[in-house]
């Protein structure tokens, strides 16, 4: 399987808060990433990573597979309700996800929570974007 | 940018230590110092070896002070055996230099402080 070669990474937090079922959490303005060429995109589950690095819980493995992402380019969803789970590296023999280059708008991306059985509130979900500037 | 495998022709290592009295405390920025060779070099991979299951984060600047990876877990470098996150994937990159100075790593949660002297990670840099 192919390895990307990274330039740049950055590691976005995104807060469930109070979960609901159909919930939509969108994610923040990145200025770092704002045009900047996408290829890889992994997730960490509380297994792999406890704390965020501001110190919020991690969503378990179990939570992690109950929430969706969709990532937005310009205004079309491009990744579209995507399992969150099958980013995470230690589900995938520790390999890194490839995307064909794409320029997020993140703001319109979200994460869709499926259920809340295994979700608490304030749980993080943590990406790693690797990209490259534009 | 895909490969599957890549030469490398060195590897430089540098380790972090604590002694008694030094303190880490949590969500706090700690600087690198030293190894100004790093900048001269084009790093093509980096693996890390954590001495406990703290969960590092580490950003690191490239030579022109730019922090290229932003609190990149520790975890997903190391190449342990029994982590779980990458079973031992050498993750690749493409860096040019590396300034130690502008570089830090943090740790959330809880802090602590050393009674004896401990290693705390190794970074290595395959170039």
């Amino acid at each position: 399987m192919i390895q990307p070669i990274i330039e740049n990474s950055y590691l976005v937090e995104i807060n469930l808060g109070t979960v609901a079922v159909q919930k939509q959490v969108n994610f923040n303005f990145i200025p770092q990433l704002e045009g900047s060429i996408i290829y890889s995109i992994q997730t960490f589950s509380a297994t792999d990573l406890a704390l965020s690095p501001n110190g919020a819980t991690v969503a378990s493995t179990a939570g992690l597979a109950n929430c969706t992402v969709t990532f937005t380019v310009g205004d079309n969803q491009d990744v579209y309700l995507y399992p969150v789970s099958d980013l995470r590296s230690a589900n995938n023999a520790g390999f890194q996800r490839l995307f064909a280059n794409k320029k997020l708008n993140l703001t319109k991306s979200f994460v869709t929570i499926q259920s809340i059985a295994s979700v608490v509130n304030n749980d993080s979900i943590l990406f790693l974007f690797h990209y490259k500037r534009a | 940018m895909k490969s599957q495998q890549r030469i490398f022709d060195k590897v430089f290592t540098i380790s972090y230590n604590l002694v008694p009295g030094q303190t880490v405390n949590p969500s706090t920025r700690y600087y690198f110092t030293g190894y100004p060779n790093l900048k001269e070099i084009r790093v093509k991979a980096i693996s890390v070896f954590l001495y406990d299951n703290r969960e590092w984060y580490i950003s690191l600047a490239d030579r022109n002070k730019n922090i290229v990876l932003t609190n990149y877990p520790m975890r997903d470098l190391d190449l342990d055996l029994n982590a779980p996150t990458i079973q031992s994937r050498l993750r690749l990159f493409d860096i040019s230099g590396v300034d130690l100075t502008a570089s830090y790593f943090v740790l959330p949660g809880s802090g602590f402080s050393p009674i004896v002297p401990i290693k705390i990670f190794d970074v290595s840099f395959y170039y």
